[in-house]
């Protein structure tokens, strides 16, 4: 991989750290450990939602402002013994939840295209680590898109692999069944690199599958059917649209065969999402309650001061989630709501499954449009919706990858590639193909206003 | 006045001796330092995920068949949410939808003497808890037993008394301890815990009332006790016009009587999902087969084939049941010998466990073949009960065949027949004036002269024999 080198990788995080607030925690250069290996030389940023022996974890939250990790991550684990090394965590929304990285109770992160600008979350930390060049790579999770929506704002590659193909071993848990760790780089390539190293079955996750090869394959655009989904049109912003064409069109010039599918279901995806994601979320978070590493706040008993430290240090949004999922949870709404999203969810799948029956790849955009105005934040609900494209993969498990795709109004726009479950190595050739043929980021950084990118 | 009849249901909770915890690698050790055998999976530490052992699965596999379960092939893990302090997650993993067996059943016998089939409604995975200790205002937590494996045993409401429950908790007592090996069986530490539901309706109805639950009656000494004060109480309770009331109760052993612990407001909401860090649990038939093969023979088939294949007494029966390890001893010293059953059965259960432990049986140093040829000396009448008592305690202390001791000892060297009956003779001829009072009608005499005689055969006679011998010489003296 072409590094940055560290010098220059410090020389950016004391430029415009300050400004952009993507680290909340920077080991100190003279502390890093240099590592041999195939990933030596790389500065690894990491999400603080996943653990690194001896450097904090906050999971953006008060609750966690002094708890430092016991122990390390397996992805983190198995990049650090091919060289890499950790530079730092970086911010998120409050335990991820969130598509702004305006839920961290540790300040917004900024677009480094415009400082006015939200980088996208709950990964904005990581993206714009990665876009303002204050890490070589990062490590973020993705649980409804939280690793490809900021990718997108911030004009660079964001991954989700098929579920289990990083171990969820060190992440803290959001909601399981979703989340995946994900990768956020400047270049698809770099991408290949650490899934080569950090992928595959680990003893201590269940859930954790063996990889894929992510060896490079040759890419012939003439023999992929790329399937696009009508339904997603109307909910496409202009911001977005043009860029989508181009890219298709740029698809279709090289001989792909563009398949029109029909996902009938699209428009339950937000609600299924928003039960089971809550509801696991209620019972994951249940275990911050004061007693054993959290802050506490005194109570005269174990109720009183779990509902004390839970009542004063979540967030507004963290709240709202947990009260949603024990909602849905609850004996007498179990069945409509629980079980019926659970239901929908297979129903999504075997959708999916169908496509990839017809396709080799579905293209869609990553987001609605380009990165909002911090200030102009949509309303909750209006932020939940911001998830549309991204979510379908989580639910299905599949692997999905938001790239780069032209700009407008000087600000970046993503598209999305998914494949079929395990299809992984596909995605990123076909991202490299992209790279060269439609807009990569190393094109669109020069449209750039920032001096950070 | 109306007759009453219970309704009994039993939960009983198994910890599983492993060498590690239930989803994570920790030593199984709970008597370890406190805290030392935790981790972040077990202390519920943020991004730790539980990984499901399998020598849990392959024991709690081969609990269901002993407890003639169905074993389902595919079962679910799930996540019961609830907050306590001692719940390192506060939520526990457990097997709420599809438990991994299904529909077993125990014999207990009735009152009325017959055997009668308690039903097993569920038999789930699950992992134990953290352990508390209150010092002062404040309470400790000992997480060494967090994430420990656990299994719980649900039965149908089918029991009828206390006795009734008793003998069912001590038979899956004796299935997990003695049978299968899988638990520790110290009821002091918690191995295994019992919780009784309780509820009364007339006798002859079906109709299931309000219940109570009785916590913690986990002792042989007081489970009977105890669930047949709260039938008491319960019936006083209708009789005098009162209604039951839903509620937890524990059972005070001092007082001898059920105590309100907690009144239920309501069904608790668990709110039970499937657990996604685990996803459902598949078996295979063949799995599940090859497990059925390690199993060992079961009390209730057991007892019927000793009964039949022995004949022995039901005290001795009990005491096989309940002591595998006795029992194959037994049967060892059966399968070795000319000896008769019962003789061998009696050495067993009575001298030589005058002097074991059967609790610890496996230690015993007395090969079974020796007890099987001391029962054979007895039963050809080469040596007396005295003798035999005495060949007994050579033979643990020589550890000698007793065989060898006897023929290696002449105080063992039982006469013969002929010898008996010159022996006979000469006591007789010795003793004119009692032979003629005891042909004059003092049939009582003849104690005297087998007396003199086995005093002159210096006790190596069989006394049956000699006073046969003395009789006949006495009678010939008639003519």
């Amino acid at each position: 991989m072409e590094t940055l080198g560290v010098k220059d990788i410090y020389g950016n995080i004391a430029a415009h750290n300050g400004a952009l607030n993507a680290y909340l925690q920077v080991v100190p250069e003279e502390r890093l450990k240099p590592g041999a290996g195939p990933l030596s030389g790389v500065c690894l940023g990491v999400k603080d939602n996943i653990a690194v022996a001896g450097l904090q974890l906050t999971c953006g939250s008060k609750l966690l402002e002094t708890y430092v990790a016991p122990y390390t991550a397996t992805v983190v684990e198995r990049l650090v013994a091919a060289g890499a090394t950790v530079t730092g965590k970086l911010n998120l929304d409050e335990f991820a939840m969130g598509s702004a990285t305006t839920y961290s109770a540790y300040g917004d992160t900024k677009n480094p295209w415009d400082e006015e600008r939200t980088p996208g979350g709950s990964s904005g930390g990581s993206a714009a680590a990665v876009a303002a060049k204050m890490c070589d790579i990062a490590l973020g999770s993705d649980t409804g898109g939280s690793v490809r929506q900021p990718a997108s704002y911030c004009g660079i590659y964001g991954y989700k692999p098929t579920y289990g193909t990083l171990s969820r071993y060190g992440l803290t848990a959001f909601a399981s069944s979703l989340d995946q760790i994900g990768i956020l780089a400047r270049r698809p390539g770099h991408i290949r690199e650490l899934m080569q190293v950090a992928a595959g079955r680990d003893g201590r996750d269940a859930t954790s599958i063996e990889a894929p090869s992510f060896d490079a394959q040759a890419f012939d655009p003439a023999k992929m059917r790329i399937g696009v989904i009508a339904e997603y049109e109307k909910n496409m912003g202009p911001a977005v649209r043009p860029a989508y064409d181009r890219c298709i069109e740029t698809l279709k010039k090289a001989g792909a065969t563009i398949v029109p599918l029909s996902f009938p279901e699209y428009d339950t995806v937000i609600s299924v999402y928003q039960v089971i994601a809550t509801a696991e979320a209620s019972a994951n978070l249940a275990r911050f309650d004061g007693i054993r590493y959290t802050a506490r706040a005194e109570g005269c008993s174990f109720r009183e001061t779990t509902a004390a430290s839970r009542g004063r240090w979540f967030g507004a949004e963290v709240k709202r989630r947990i009260l949603l999922g024990t909602w849905v949870l609850s004996r007498a709404y179990y069945d409509s709501y629980y079980l019926r999203a659970a239901k929908v969810r297979t129903v999504i799948l075997n959708r999916w499954k169908e496509f990839f029956g017809k396709v080799d790849m579905v293209l869609t955009p990553a987001t609605a449009g380009t990165a909002f105005k911090r200030a102009e934040q949509p309303d909750t609900f209006a932020l939940y919706l911001e998830d549309l494209f991204t979510i379908p993969a989580n639910l299905t498990g599949m692997p999905a990858i938001a790239f780069p795709a032209g700009t407008h109004d000087r600000l970046p726009v993503g598209l999305q590639l998914t494949a079929d479950l395990s299809r992984d190595g596909l995605l990123l050739d076909a991202a490299a193909w992209l790279e060269k043929n439609v807009m990569g980021f190393a094109t669109i950084e020069r449209g750039c206003r920032h001096d950070a990118i | 006045m109306t007759r009453y009849e219970a309704v009994i249901g039993l939960e009983i909770h198994v910890q599983i001796q492993t060498a590690t915890k239930a989803f994570c690698r920790c030593e199984g050790d709970y008597n370890a330092p406190p805290n030392r055998n935790i981790c972040p999976v077990c202390t519920g530490a943020p991004g730790a995920l539980p990984v499901l052992s399998d020598e849990f699965v392959a024991r709690a596999v081969r609990l269901c068949l002993a407890l003639g379960a169905r074993v389902n092939l595919l079962s679910t893990f799930d996540r019961k949410n609830y907050f306590y302090p001692d719940m390192p997650k506060n939520y526990q993993i457990t097997q709420f939808f599809t438990p991994i067996g299904s529909e077993g059943r125990l014999l207990v016998t009735g009152a009325d003497g017959v055997e009668r089939a308690i039903g097993i409604e569920r038999i789930h995975m699950e992992e134990d808890t953290a352990r508390s200790a209150h010092l002062g205002e404040r309470t400790l937590l000992n997480f060494n037993r967090a994430g420990l494996p656990l299994i719980e045993v649900v039965s149908h409401p089918d029991l009828k008394s206390g006795e009734e429950a008793a003998q069912y908790f001590k038979k899956i007592y004796d299935i997990a301890v003695k049978y299968l090996g899988i638990c520790r069986g110290n009821m002091e530490e918690g191995n295994l815990r019992c919780d009784a539901n309780i509820s009364i309706r007339p006798a002859g109805s079906t109709a299931l009332n309000t219940k109570t639950e009785v916590k913690n009656v986990n002792s042989f000494a007081f489970i009977a006790k105890a669930i047949d004060h709260e039938i008491e109480r319960q019936i006083a309770i209708v009789e005098a016009g009162g209604e039951v009331e839903s509620e937890t109760r524990l059972w005070n052993p001092k007082l001898k009587r059920t105590e309100t612990m907690r009144k239920k407001s309501g069904r608790n909401d668990y709110r039970y999902f499937n657990e996604p860090d685990l996803g459902p649990l598949r078996i295979t038939a063949e799995f599940v087969e090859e497990l059925r093969t390690t199993l060992p023979e079961l009390p209730d088939d057991k007892r019927r084939r000793l009964r039949e294949a022995y004949g022995i007494n039901n005290e001795q029966l009990d005491l096989f049941i309940g002591y595998p390890a006795v029992c194959e001893y037994f049967e060892r010293a059966s399968s070795s010998a000319t000896a008769s059953f019962s003789t061998i059965a009696a050495w067993t259960s009575g001298e030589l466990l005058r002097v074991e432990d059967k609790e610890n049986f496996g230690a015993v140093q007395t090969p079974p073949e020796h007890i099987a040829s001391l029962a054979r000396l007895i039963d050809t009448k080469k040596v007396n009960g005295p003798q035999a008592k005495e060949i007994f305690a050579i033979m643990r202390e020589t550890g000698s065949d007793p065989e060898e001791i006897v023929k290696n000892d002449p105080r063992f060297t039982a006469i013969g027949d002929d010898e008996t009956a010159a022996i006979a003779a000469a006591v007789v001829a010795d003793h004119p004036a009692e032979t003629e009072k005891y042909l004059g009608g003092r049939e009582n005499l003849l104690g005297f002269f087998v007396g003199q005689a086995m005093k002159r055969a210096k006790g190596k006679a069989d006394p049956a024999k000699m006073s046969e011998l003395v009789k006949k010489e006495l009678t010939n003296r008639k003519k």
